[in-house]
């Protein structure tokens, strides 16, 4: 257990001062502004007159978060992350270390899921505010409301879980290929095509569309649990495979 | 003998090319093992294989007596290494690139001072490493290595890439380690003059083969100082030096070079030419160099 301990206090170490750790930040952030921009320019009800208007906001900035802006955001972390260690041609001085392989990639894996977990529990505390500011200078979009706070905690939090998939398989490209564009363009294409493939019978199990489906249902409170369990517990399984090819494959 | 490293028929094939070719060497302890090779001879591979980086087609390698396939952690924890380039985080600073391998192998922080003091890098230790020469970083990636207080360090091309201070910074570094530290060396280098200066014993890889290994002395002492001489009559003299049993090989013009066994041969060499009618202007004992012994091997 120490030993686990010590590999991801040094994979937290490594993090300094990098653009990946600012990123989990800047990325919700930049969810909430845009989506509160759009609000702030329209300047009246967006909600239908059913639904409570915190609860549209919110299912607004989680749709697009769970189905464009977190994908990309886990590719370029990802990617980042990967690129700490390839940049410098790390892996054979980490892998000469009297520290098992599978705990060094393990270390590397929760570095990524780490981050988008800084990111999605950033991502409630930047909605509330955004909808605060607009209570205050836009008075007409009517978020009047309490806010939802364990709506928006719950939903982030099922985001969150359903993407440990596309976080494992990012991992995976970012550590198994060296080139940063390998990692980012395998990350946007298959982002991209989750677009495309959401609405079709299957798109619910496409890892890349699950965090927009989960995201889509906020404003009904309806937990998509099939898309959450795959995200989840695929997750976990790619994690295992993901470091059984690394344990096992030669470092040139 | 006691030995850190051994290698037994190591064999390593990517595909058709055979870069490691059934490979037996050992590295006694306390020596500065000097493991020479051309570009592309397979001395990266076979550091890989000695550290199970990468995985042997066939043979195996023994680390302080015992497999490593078998026994990798507990081995590796004996051992520090510097593959090729220094692997540091240019981000960080120098202490926080030890602190995150003291972290990884649960050094303590003296060692991790003491490694610093060890390479000369107490004061720069908080500067960010992006700001260090390429001298810095070469000594801080051996602060790495020395961190776990390693009775075996593996030294791969660890000069390239400096200028003339800094490789000889690391070469007093390396000088110092067996003899202070009481650490085995095992530097891997196409450097020969390098080699020559802190070696120990020596290897000569080519071809994935080891084509010699032993003591320093005992290379050169394969290989026999050469005489030069200058002479009026070349050709009058190469006669007189057959006569005599010599074996004579023409360096052109009026110059001659044979192989003798010591300033004896030299004076009776003189003697027979001067009584066979020969005058000498120049007459120079040369001993070889390594990178006369080495071409000499390499090319035989």
């Amino acid at each position: 257990m120490a030993m686990v301990l010590q590999s991801l206090s040094a994979e937290m170490l490594k993090l300094k001062h990098t653009l990946a750790f600012w990123l989990a930040l800047v990325a919700p952030l930049s969810m909430v502004v845009l989506e509160s921009g759009m609000w702030f320019d329209m300047n009246r009800r967006v909600a239908p007159p059913e639904v409570d208007s915190w609860l549209w906001y919110g299912q607004s900035i989680y749709v697009f978060w769970g189905l464009l802006i977190m994908p990309l955001f886990v590719t370029l972390e990802t990617a980042l992350v990967g690129q700490l260690e390839h940049a410098q041609e790390h892996w054979k001085h980490l892998y000469a270390l009297p520290v098992p392989r599978g705990l060094i990639y393990g270390a590397k894996q929760f570095a990524g899921m780490f981050l988008i977990g800084v990111s999605c529990l950033a991502l409630p505390f930047f909605t509330a505010l955004g909808g605060l500011f607009l209570r205050w200078a836009r008075p007409a979009v009517e978020l009047t409301g309490p806010i939802p706070w364990f709506m928006l905690f719950k939903y982030s939090l099922a985001i969150y879980l359903g993407a440990w998939l596309i976080i494992t398989i990012h991992t995976w490209i970012s550590q198994r290929w060296k080139s940063f564009a390998v990692a980012c363009t395998a990350g946007v294409l298959l982002t991209i095509a989750g677009v495309f493939v959401i609405n079709a019978d299957w798109g619910q199990y496409w890892p890349w569309a699950i965090a927009g489906i989960i995201g889509n249902k906020f404003d009904e409170n309806v937990l998509q649990v099939a898309p959450l369990l795959v995200g989840s517990i695929g997750g976990v399984v790619m994690a295992f495979v993901a470091g059984w090819d690394v344990v096992r494959r030669d470092v040139l | 003998m006691d030995t850190t490293l051994i290698t037994h028929d190591l064999t390593r094939r990517f595909g058709e090319l055979t870069a490691v070719d059934a490979l037996t060497l050992s590295v006694p302890r306390g020596a500065v093992y000097g493991f020479l090779g051309p570009n592309g001879a397979g001395k990266t591979t076979t550091i890989r294989l000695a550290l199970g980086l990468i995985h042997p087609s066939a043979g195996e390698v023994l680390l302080f007596g015992q497999p490593l396939r078998r026994r990798r952690l507990e081995l590796l924890r004996r051992v520090g290494a510097l593959v090729e380039v220094p692997s540091l985080y240019p981000h960080l600073s120098g202490r926080d690139n030890l602190e995150v391998t003291r972290r990884l192998i649960d050094a303590t922080k003296a060692q991790r001072d003491r490694a610093l003091a060890l390479v000369g890098l107490e004061d720069d230790a908080d500067r960010l490493v992006k700001t260090f020469s390429m001298g810095m970083k070469q000594r801080l990636a051996l602060a790495l290595a020395l961190m776990g207080e390693p009775e075996l360090l593996i030294l791969d091309e660890p000069t390239n890439g400096l200028d003339p201070a800094g490789i000889r910074e690391i070469r007093e570094l390396i000088c110092k380690l067996p003899q202070e530290h009481g650490i085995t060396i095992f530097l891997s280098s196409h450097l020969l003059a390098e080699i020559e200066q802190v070696a120990t014993h020596i290897g000569i890889i080519q071809q994935g083969r080891l084509l010699f290994e032993g003591t320093l002395d005992a290379l050169h002492a394969q290989n026999e100082p050469q005489l030069v001489l200058e002479v009026d009559k070349p050709q009058s003299a190469k006669e007189v030096l057959h006569a005599y049993g010599w074996k004579v090989r023409g360096n052109g013009g009026h110059s001659l070079t044979l192989a003798v066994n010591g300033a004896a041969d030299v004076a009776r060499i003189n003697t027979q030419l001067v009584q066979g009618g020969v005058n000498i202007y120049h007459l120079n004992l040369q001993q070889p160099t390594l990178e006369d012994i080495f071409l000499a091997v390499t090319q035989a």
